[in-house]
């Protein structure tokens, strides 16, 4: 490699001396690059590479009697854990399409001249400044059932909600929570991409007759195409590893209906002290976010 | 350009040490420290501060988390061999899991001293396989507390205090729909430790039922026989009236009943000192544990004990200061003066009567004589079981759904089957191990 490229730059058969030379250079720059990598490589090892590593030590049972797979088979026998999965993946179908859909259209929303825009943007943006404990500890409050929410369906003459205790709303309230936090940062991403957007297409299609409708769906939409890529993947994975919401407002009940998987995975390291399927259930879990990244991936049009 | 690339690579190599040597801590003093993780956020300090004063280099460190993390914590840091706590607080039901898992050094040597100092309840609660695997703190026991201005507003009648007095749960039932129905408070009962085995066994002992776990080791469930299901639907009727309060959660419930919104509320000692603490102190009383109807007088007990960690670096100086707030009476009074729990230091136990006694005198005249009974011949243990936190997690989240409107029989079947399976699995691994 090194010599094509010596060969190609010089276009005649270079002086023997430089050959070393360039070697040598070569070998710094690899140096320093290594350098300056090492510090990352140590922090991708040890906080990636090496918990990975004890997940599958973890997983497979080794030296037991029960054979190197059983704690997997220990969760794939678990009505609790499949129902983890079931529930997870309700939660990902309706919170994701319904995160990225509110991210947008606030986006585009506060990217137009509207009055006092800072102000919109601060507010609704500020619940991600809010740690995730300290705000679901204020959603627990408002979500009692003698709370300031049925306070308000009260006076409004509508029946008090049971937000918390009943296994058709409490899903929905963890929603609720989760994307109080989670659309004002995606929208941040969303609004740095359509100012990325030239100004000109804008112009050109209004000249042509085109309304915002229209702009919408064939300008900003297709010029977002990366950002929401990356939002979609992102908010994704972060939807699947939901944990302080369910740990502080349900605990993944009543009767399992907000069981969510990354809750149902330390329920069982860490309340329970069972590693091994709690590692498997992780496995599981990794398995699951790659298959639906990749999905992800595949459907979104257009390649660069 | 060579003499920049240099000093900034020497830099980024530098913040990667000190990155990584952050990480690790250390003081470099003479100064011993000794970290207790413990559920009592502000409890221990003057027991602390005693034990310092004595021991010049010594200090500890209280890493004080919530109660369910407690649990959680100690299980995910003792498990993974972190010697960074010495001394843990122990719920003793899940004492014998600690000790399968080795959390915990070996205290029988200490028997004697134990044995001394101790009521035979506290060292019961520390005892798995035969042997003492830590210090008692405190014992237990729930009261029926009532709105005193509530009741006599409404009419019905006040509970008498003394053992003699009990009331059924019908009775105190009827009692709390009156108070609800005078329109004198919106809740007619409520439970600091609602959903919690702790305070649900004595109702279900008292029923008829068993306490959830047969066998020779404890391992075998037993929830949802038809006493169990009795027990269930009465809980849950309860709540479905709207005569206990859902979705309210065990921290919030004595600052309910102090609020004026429950009529009755059991629960325990630790309570007298938040309620006699503002606008609300003077107009409460308290009763003995209620019981069912032709049914057994049954009531809780053991409470938090200390441990020495198996992986502790300063395993005697751990054990000084542990003993010194457990055996030694006046460290021992020292630890229950903030938290209003009953020591089972026979000698600190006559001293915290007499400051229970001074904090609310009218209402707890027949305290002491009303725990001693209690303790003697009504209290019973927790089941003792490597599997109990199985257990316990299983039941607490069977009655948080039973309360919130769950089917009672599907949800005790469907924890019987979780149990079955959760159990045999644990002896499945200790098969391993």
């Amino acid at each position: 490699m090194t010599t094509i490229q010596a060969e190609t730059v010089s276009g005649s058969p270079p002086p023997t001396r430089r050959k070393p030379r360039f070697g040598a250079q070569r070998a710094n720059t690899l140096m320093w690059a290594g350098i300056f990598l090492l510090p990352s490589v140590i922090l991708l090892i040890l906080l990636r590479f090496a918990p990975m590593v004890a997940a599958f030590s973890d997983a497979l049972a080794f030296g037991s009697t029960r054979g190197i797979w059983s704690n997997f088979s220990f969760i794939f026998s678990d009505p609790a854990f499949w129902n983890s999965l079931w529930i997870t993946l309700i939660f990902s179908i309706i919170i994701n399409p319904l995160q990225i859909a509110l991210a947008l259209g606030l986006a585009v929303l506060l990217t137009k001249h509207i009055p006092m825009v800072g102000l919109w943007r601060t507010l609704i943006l500020l619940p991600v400044a809010v740690p995730q404990v300290v705000s679901a500890i204020i959603w627990l409050v408002l979500f009692r059932p003698d709370g300031p929410l049925n306070g308000i369906t009260r006076a409004l003459g509508l029946p008090s909600i049971p937000w918390l205790t009943e296994p058709g709303w409490a899903l929905w309230s963890i929603i609720v929570v989760c994307s109080w936090v989670g659309v004002g940062y995606w929208m941040t991403f969303l609004v740095a991409g359509i100012r990325e957007i030239p100004n000109s297409l804008y112009e050109a299609s209004s000249i042509d007759g085109a309304g915002a409708w229209r702009q919408f769906w064939h300008i900003t939409v297709p010029g977002l195409r990366r950002p929401l890529l990356f939002v979609l993947v992102a908010d994704t994975v972060s939807n699947f590893l939901i944990f302080a919401p369910v740990r502080i407002l349900t605990r993944g009940g009543p009767e399992g209906s907000t069981d969510l998987i990354m809750y149902n995975i330390t329920e069982r390291a860490y309340t329970l002290g069972d590693t091994g399927a709690a590692s498997a259930a992780t496995l599981v879990l990794i398995v699951v976010v790659i298959a639906v990244v990749a999905v992800q991936f595949r459907l979104m049009p257009g390649k660069d | 350009m060579a003499r920049t690339r240099t000093s900034v690579a020497a830099t980024s190599l530098l913040s990667t040490v000190l990155l990584l040597s952050s990480c690790g801590g250390g003081n470099g003093e003479d100064e011993v420290v000794l970290t207790w993780l413990n559920p009592h956020a502000g409890a221990y300090e003057p027991v602390v501060e005693a034990f310092e004063e004595r021991n010049e280099g010594v200090r500890i460190e209280l890493q004080s988390v919530p109660f369910d993390q407690v649990v959680e914590q100690t299980q995910a840091r003792l498990g993974a061999g972190d010697t960074g706590i010495d001394i843990v607080s122990v719920d003793p039901p899940r004492l014998a899991n600690m000790v399968a898992q080795g959390f915990l050094t070996n205290e029988s040597e200490y028997l004697p001293e134990m044995e001394d100092q101790f009521i035979e309840a506290g060292i019961n609660s520390v005892t798995a396989d035969g042997e003492q695997w830590a210090y008692p703190l405190w014992t237990s026991n729930n009261f029926l507390f009532y709105n005193r201005e509530a009741l006599e507003n409404a009419g019905v009648e006040i509970p008498g205090e003394s053992h003699e007095d009990r009331l059924t749960w019908e009775d105190v039932l009827k009692r709390a729909e009156e108070v609800v129905d005078a329109g004198e408070t919106t809740y007619g009962f409520g439970m600091d430790q609602v959903d919690r085995y702790y305070a649900l066994q004595p109702m279900i002992e008292s029923i008829g039922a068993g306490n959830g776990l047969t066998g020779d080791d404890n391992l075998t469930p037993e929830v949802n026989t038809p006493e169990w299901v009795e027990f269930g639907e009465w809980y849950s009727d309860i709540h479905s009236s709207g005569l206990a309060p859902r979705g309210v959660e065990p921290e919030q419930m004595v600052d309910l009943f102090r609020s004026g919104q429950s009529a009755f509320l059991l629960g325990g000692a630790s309570a007298i000192g938040r309620m006699q603490d503002g606008d609300f102190s003077d107009s409460w009383g308290m009763a003995p544990h209620p019981y069912f109807e032709n049914g057994a007088v049954v009531t809780p007990t053991d409470s938090w004990a200390i441990g020495i960690t198996s992986t502790t670096e300063h395993e005697e100086l751990a054990r000084e200061f542990v003993q010194f707030a457990t055996l030694n009476p006046g460290g021992a009074e020292l630890a229950s003066s903030v938290n209003t729990l009953p020591p089972v230091n026979t000698e600190a136990f006559e001293a915290y009567v007499d400051f229970i006694q001074d904090l609310a005198p009218e209402q707890t005249e027949g305290f002491s004589e009303l725990f001693r009974i209690d303790s003697e011949e009504h209290a019973r243990h927790r089941p003792e079981s490597v599997g109990y936190v199985h257990f316990e997690t299983q039941m607490n989240q069977a009655f948080s759904d039973i309360r919130n409107g769950a089917n009672v029989e599907n949800t005790l079947n469907q924890g019987q089957q979780a149990l079955d399976r959760e159990l045999a699995n644990l002896e499945n691994l200790a098969a391993d191990n």
